[in-house]
């Protein structure tokens, strides 16, 4: 049931990222408001099939949130994705952003449900079986969103600031509706609001961690690749405070960022073993 | 020189640095496996290779000296730096800067006042509080400045951030110089008062006796544990003074211990009875778990290697290290209890067959002293509003300055900068232009 809702959220995502590149491509503004409403649904939908799954666990009698395995993490980070541009970004989620947000999500469900994962529902091993999984898996894949994002408006940056004549690239800006100043404003708030969560999803795995294992930090690959992209995000926001980076060099390290965060995600649950290995 | 030093200690270039080596030796770390005999070294990374790992710690990075000493110039260079600029930081918090300051702000607004019933003198310190925050109003020749501080203490935000890292990495020293770990497998029933200690290596008396009433394990219908807990007593002077249920992630303290429910083992119940057949002679032997037993006439040897309570679905089942005589290496197969779907191939030339297998469970508890744990928690607890001064406070100055331009007509210049936060700026300067328009 709650997978064939998921069909038609990834076919909303898609027809809204569409609507939202047409917008951009053609400078049809008003096609900006349109969009947002099948993105919307296909977001409501799928927070409907996510507390569907939740219920149909329930009725399995091994009752957990859908935040357990590799499959259900996709599917709460394509949901996390539109949550975070759309609470955090309502302005700027037009045109190429817009697109870049929803094309996203719509690709992680793809990857979720076309990618051969097992999508059963599995009881949980005891140690998972805490309150603390809720908080932990949300907060960290909300702060992945929020990186998402930052690497989207990352790129946008590269595209808007190419370097050609001065007349040349005014017109672009004209064209995006997005100017590079506006671009690094962004990028510089996704990474606050994801250094906040990830943060957050850190203590909240350390204080986990603590009562599950009695050791709050033990350097499981996954505990270290989200240090070390902590890291890279803490080394951007001192290099732009301190050091007065901007433009160019932090859209450059919010893409470096991001490939951590994808590391973290992706390479630590397939090429290294550890703590978090039930993910895979 | 001294200066020099010091000015080194507190560079920004310093902390990307830090930070840069603690990446790097974190990465090399993930990706070299830790922990691991020379041997298995020896292998990937030949001779030299393997004399630099060693050398260096990497086998056990997170505990080299390398490592440590990145993270001791990380925790030098946060401390320098609170150091040296929290007075400054302290001192633009709570002293107020001069007129002189706001005057060179940025003008954004500025528009004429010509409300005949209201003067901008009334209006402002009246509905400012609401939009802005509460002005110091300050006179100077014909016009009235009204300046407005918001987000001041936001500034504070990244020393508490720091505060709170130096705090977590203190607490981590205390906890690996201070405290020790150690872990216990009881059988129900079996009491102790000795701790063998995993780190530091060693053994510790306790000064309680600890005694597992109870060991309970609970399956999924797929056959993977599903909750597993002990009832423990703790007796003084052979006396209970505390009984308490320990599950998986849910720990229990006990003077300055913390318990953890970590594994369980399956155990037999006293020795398992095997009935063993040669040249079609039976004899019944009962053999202690990982205990060596002769066969009779020098026939072999066996030894019950370990015990399960449900193997593949098959049911109990008991593993038997078997050496027929005339040596070699011991072998190695299963024997199960319900024969009723047959039994697995042996080996031969003796036949075993389970007459009897009782079993129960040994509970495996990690126990921890970590002295440090709370300061961690206290640098975890820091850093949350550390966090949101630093991220989400704006901080932003305002200044408007009220000048008279005739009867019953005023000049108004709204001046004002906001650090980062652009968009936070424009959003309250849009508010303010429409609370105006609709008063003039």
């Amino acid at each position: 049931m709650s997978e064939k809702l998921l069909g038609w959220v990834l076919l909303l995502y898609f027809i809204g990222s569409l609507m939202y590149l047409v917008a951009a491509v053609f400078q049809q503004r008003q096609l900006n408001t349109l969009a947002r409403w099948p993105v919307l649904t296909g977001w409501g939908l799928h927070t409907l099939s996510l507390i569907w799954r939740w219920f149909e666990s329930h009725q399995l009698s091994i009752g957990h949130a859908p935040l357990s395995n590799f499959y259900e993490s996709l599917l709460f980070f394509s949901w996390a994705v539109i949550c975070v541009a759309y609470l955090g970004f309502w302005r700027q989620m037009r045109d190429y952003l817009g697109s870049f947000a929803a094309i996203l999500a719509c690709l992680i469900l793809a990857y979720a449900s076309f990618g051969g994962h097992a999508s059963d529902i599995m009881p949980l091993m005891p140690a998972l079986k805490s309150n603390w999984l809720i908080i932990h898996v949300v907060t960290c894949f909300l702060a992945y969103a929020a990186f998402a994002l930052g690497f989207g408006a990352a790129l946008l940056y590269f595209f808007v600031s190419r370097p050609t004549g001065a007349g040349k690239k005014r017109d672009r800006q004209a064209h995006l509706a997005i100017t590079a100043q506006d671009l690094d404003d962004l990028i510089y708030r996704a990474i606050l609001i994801g250094l906040f969560l990830l943060t957050l999803g850190i203590i909240t795995g350390a204080v986990w961690a603590e009562s599950a294992w009695g050791r709050y930090w033990s350097w499981d690959p996954k505990e270290t690749w989200s240090l070390i992209t902590w890291l890279v995000y803490a080394g951007l926001l001192h290099a732009r405070f301190a050091r007065g980076w901007q433009g160019r060099r932090i859209a450059i390290l919010a893409v470096v960022g991001f490939a951590a965060v994808l590391f973290t995600y992706f390479g630590v649950s397939f090429l290294l073993p550890g703590l978090h290995a039930y993910l895979t | 020189m001294w200066s020099s030093l010091w000015q080194g200690l507190t560079s920004v270039r310093l902390a990307l640095l830090s930070l840069l080596l603690v990446g790097l030796g974190s990465i090399l770390g993930t990706i070299l496996p830790q922990q691991q005999a020379p041997e298995f070294y020896q292998e990937r990374f030949g001779t030299v290779g393997t004399g630099l790992i060693l050398r260096l710690g990497l086998d056990d990075i997170y505990r080299s000296p390398i490592f440590l000493s990145f993270i001791a110039l990380l925790l030098l260079n946060l401390i320098a730096c609170s150091l040296k600029r929290l007075p400054e930081v302290w001192r633009q918090i709570t002293s107020h800067p001069g007129l002189e300051a706001y005057k060179a702000l940025p003008p954004r607004l500025q528009l004429t006042w010509n409300h005949r019933e209201r003067s901008p003198y009334q209006f402002l310190p009246e509905a400012l509080p609401r939009l802005l925050g509460r002005p110091t109003v300050v006179e100077d020749r014909d016009t009235t400045w009204y300046l407005i501080r918001r987000g001041r203490w936001g500034r504070l935000g990244p020393y508490l951030i720091h505060l709170s890292i130096i705090i977590v990495i203190i607490g981590a020293i205390i906890g690996n110089l201070g405290g020790f770990q150690g872990q216990i497998n009881l059988l129900t029933g079996e009491v102790t008062d000795i701790l063998p200690l995993t780190n530091p290596p060693g053994e510790k008396k306790l000064d309680f006796t600890l005694r597992l009433d109870r060991f309970q394990v609970s399956f999924y219908p797929n056959g993977t544990p599903q909750e597993f807990r002990s009832d423990l007593t703790f007796l003084k002077g052979g006396q209970p003074v505390k009984q308490a249920v320990l599950r998986v992630n849910d720990p229990v303290t006990f003077g300055n211990l913390t318990f953890y429910q970590s594994t369980y083992q399956t155990m037999p119940k006293g020795p398992v009875v095997l009935e063993v057949t040669h040249n079609e002679k039976s004899i019944t032997v009962s053999a202690p778990l990982r205990q060596r037993l002769q066969l009779p006439d020098d026939q072999g040897m066996i030894m019950v290697w370990k015990v399960e309570s449900n193997i593949m679905g098959y049911g109990p089942a008991v593993q038997l290290a078997y050496r027929p005589a005339g040596g070699g290496h011991p072998l190695l197969f299963w024997v199960l209890a319900d024969t009723s779907r047959g039994q697995p191939p042996q080996p031969g030339p003796h036949t075993f067959h389970l007459k009897e297998l009782q079993l129960t469970y040994s509970s495996g508890l990690l126990v921890k002293y970590d002295p440090g744990v709370w300061w961690v928690y206290l640098g975890f607890l820091l850093m949350l509003p550390g966090f949101w001064l630093a991220l989400f406070v704006p901080r932003q100055r305002w200044a408007i300055a009220v000048a008279p331009l005739g009867k019953d007509r005023y000049r108004l210049t709204v001046a004002g900068v906001g650090d980062r936060h652009r968009v936070a700026l424009q959003r309250r300067l849009e508010k303010l232009q429409a609370a105006f328009e609709e008063n003039i």
